[in-house]
């Protein structure tokens, strides 16, 4: 693998059989078998045939409606999933937010989840204390709060503080599905400020978002995605215009549709 | 811990029965055929029960469709000939397949029980816990006979492609996934930028159904800060909000100890020569078992309540259960102190009580408790798979657990059981391990070679059948939340 790449990805195909029973249970297969009836399963093709290659210092935005398997990318590539056919490497260690407040238990105070947060992330110990009071200043929650039960919090305060704790992290390679909408205005320009900072820094971040203006605004490179496949791939400008056209219009562009 | 509470007024009532029945002075011989004669009522019981459902809901069947032709004004004769028939056949299928299920196990009952009593020891077939055992095996068998009648129609090599493990539907529908799909943890270190962490990892498809060891034995050991952070903050979380707080940990057992003490000893009229002996065995064989049990049930759900975690990031899951097991521990800690007071005080309150003190051979208990939780981790690592792909063995696990008790030697003493039915401690993973903490505990003697090969040789089997289970699926759990 090249040194200047963050993240390849080659021939990357992610499968997975989803059970139709509202829940399985051991008397349910007992049941079936008895009747001899197969489990009720269904196949999904979350991603087909991807490949693409993330060089360091870049900001790829991901674009696509619904089940498009924006999700499933971003979980492989994190390691969560596991690919059915092809391979992902990843050079560089990864942060990831993918929903807000993983880990968090909502009894406890902010300080107590910032450092919950931060080991499930990977963080050490140490690592993590030391850096309590900066994601603590960051989240810049009012007086008191953060010593406050995280049930207490508003939603937005919430998800302020998991943007915070993930970002501190210093991570290689940054994985943010929808996060960005956390918080307030002020707060989202800090959240940009940050990440431009990250990037400056030469480290690599992966937006799936649905704010367009985001991607537009944050993103150097990004690709389209569409029913697990990738449609296009290019500068932010281009992506977006393509794929507002398609929503727009409910049709594919003719030039995409022999993929 | 409430359903422990709850299960002592459950089986209150059952037990003073027994006791009732059972006096301590009773002749081996008479006890002998009461241990038959409950097999037989065992069969006769289910029979009745199944009976008595069939009927009800045959009944109902009738009246609904009754009902149904009544305000309809239609088909009447057809409906109602229709629903006999009905009623008549489910009857008679089902009490078909009772009366033989319902013989046979009564049989088996009878045979266990003859040959428990056929055994010198007065002990065992005197305690509620036969009975005890009769009850939850009831309870088991309503849930097999629900489901007995469909496998009459399996062919035989259908019934056994379902129950082998690793091939059957049943059990190997997350085999295949497991088989295509698995992430491989494996870390080359290679030189890069200095500005990032030189670590690559690849995640591919690979075809071993277990992923590289050692690496994984690696990164366990790197997260395990996170393992123990987790309880500890789970604690901190559970008992913030009540007032007796911690207290509870403590009490909860105790509780439930004094009254298995009050209908074992007391209402059964029993004189005990020893003091309260009895009640520091049955004090300490309950503490350290409420260990293994909340290691066994809280790792099982662990999986499947922690899906959040499991989704969005990436770690060992084994990660999950063992911090459960880290709570369980850090709540059977305190137990100690509070069984050396309870000690303590009955040997002032009755001089007979026997009283250790302390010797060398408390220098056993770290084993001992080690191998219990070794035992009880790998247990949650097998239950906590199966939870993941049949999320009902959570309420199957409450009465596994509970049988589990009584057949440990907690109601009863060890040394109660002689010749072959000795064998019963062997069998049961805890009963070597529990065994030897009595022992120690009450006898101040050491182990015995049987014990100390007993408790290894349990620790390292469900340690191995646990590990392998869990590590060869987790991969796999992230899509099946």
């Amino acid at each position: 693998m090249p040194e200047e790449l963050a993240v390849r990805i080659e021939d990357l195909s992610i499968t997975y059989k989803v059970s139709l029973e509202s829940k399985r249970t051991f008397k349910n297969a007992l049941m079936r078998a008895s009747l001899r009836q197969d489990a009720k399963m269904r196949t999904i093709e979350a991603v087909k045939h991807m490949t693409l290659d993330i060089p360091h210092g870049s900001v790829l935005g991901i674009v696509g409606s619904n089940g498009a398997g924006k999700s499933t990318l971003m979980r492989c590539i994190a390691g969560i999933l596991t690919p059915t056919q092809g391979r992902v490497a990843v050079n560089g260690k990864i942060s990831t937010l993918l929903a807000l407040g993983v880990g968090f238990n909502p009894a406890l105070s902010g300080r107590d989840n910032i450092i919950l947060g931060g080991l499930a992330s990977g963080l050490s110990k140490e690592e993590i204390e030391s850096k309590t009071d900066e994601i603590a200043k960051f989240a810049d929650l009012p007086d008191g709060f953060i010593d406050l039960p995280v049930r207490t919090y508003s939603s937005g305060m919430y998800g302020r503080l998991s943007f915070s704790v993930a970002v501190t992290m210093t991570p290689d390679i940054l994985l943010l599905d929808e996060a960005l909408s956390a918080g307030d205005a002020a707060f989202k320009e800090k959240s940009f400020d940050r990440m431009r900072q990250l990037c400056a820094e030469a480290r690599t971040i992966l937006i799936v978002s649905h704010a367009l203006a985001t991607v537009t605004d944050l993103c150097d490179q990004a690709i389209w995605m569409h029913k697990g496949t990738m449609l296009a791939q290019g500068k932010p400008d281009k992506i977006v215009a393509e794929y507002l056209k398609f929503l727009n219009v409910g049709t594919l562009p003719s030039n995409y549709e022999d993929m | 811990m409430a359903s422990d509470a709850s299960l002592a007024f459950e089986v209150l009532p059952a037990l003073v029965t027994f006791a009732a029945l059972t006096p301590a002075t009773t002749p081996p011989e008479v006890v002998g055929s009461m241990g038959a004669t409950a097999g037989a009522t065992t069969a006769g019981t289910v029979f009745a029960f199944f009976t008595a459902t069939f009927f009800v809901v045959a009944t109902f069947l009738a009246g609904a469709f009754l009902a149904i032709a009544f305000f309809t004004g239609a088909f009447l004769t057809v409906t109602f000939l229709a629903t006999a028939f009905l009623a008549t056949a489910f009857l008679a299928t089902g009490a078909f397949f009772v009366v033989a299920f319902a013989a046979a196990f009564g049989a088996a009952i009878a045979l266990l029980d003859s040959k428990i009593a056929g055994s010198k020891s007065a002990e065992i077939k005197a305690t509620p816990a036969a009975l005890l055992i009769h009850l939850e095996l009831f309870k088991l068998l309503t849930i097999l006979i629900f489901t007995f009648p469909n496998f009459s129609r399996r062919s035989p090599a259908r019934m056994k492609r379902f129950f082998s493990p690793m091939s059957g539907r049943g059990w190997s529908a997350g085999a295949t996934c497991a088989q295509i799909c698995s992430w491989d943890g494996r870390l080359t270190p290679m030189p890069v930028n200095q500005d990032f962490v030189s670590k690559v990892q690849v995640f591919e498809p690979h075809k071993a159904s277990l992923p590289p060891l050692i690496p994984y034995i690696k990164e366990f050991w790197n997260r395990r800060v996170f393992a123990i952070e987790l309880a500890r903050f789970n604690d901190k979380a559970e008992y913030l909000g009540s007032r007796l707080g911690k207290v509870w940990l403590i009490l909860n057992p105790l509780l439930l100890g004094i009254v298995y003490y009050v209908v074992i000893v007391i209402i059964r009229g029993g004189s005990d020569h020893n003091g309260l002996t009895r009640l520091n065995h049955l004090l300490i064989g309950l503490f350290t078992f409420y260990f293994a049990q909340s290691t066994v049930m809280a790792g099982a759900q662990s999986i499947t309540l922690g899906g959040r975690l499991i989704l969005n990031q990436a770690f060992p899951r084994t990660l999950l259960p063992f911090s459960c097991a880290i709570q369980a521990f850090r709540e059977f800690l305190p137990t100690i102190p509070v069984y050396i007071l309870v000690l303590l005080v009955g040997n002032w309150l009755s001089p007979a009580t026997k009283f250790a003190g302390v010797s060398w051979n408390f220098l056993w208990i770290p084993f001992v408790i080690a191998c219990i939780a070794l035992t009880a981790f790998g247990l949650a690592l097998l239950f906590a798979t199966m939870n993941v792909y049949f999320r009902d063995t959570n309420k199957l696990l409450t009465y596994i657990t509970r049988i589990w008790m009584y057949l440990s030697p907690i109601l009863w003493l060890p040394s109660s059981l002689h010749g072959k039915s000795k064998l019963l401690l062997y069998i049961n993973p805890l009963g070597p391990a529990l065994t030897g903490n009595s022992r120690i505990w009450i006898d101040d003697t050491g182990l015995s070679q049987n014990v100390i090969l007993g408790c290894i040789f349990w620790a390292v089997t469900s340690m191995c059948v646990g590990g392998y289970f869990f590590i060869s699926r987790e991969r796999d759990f992230a899509i099946r939340i």
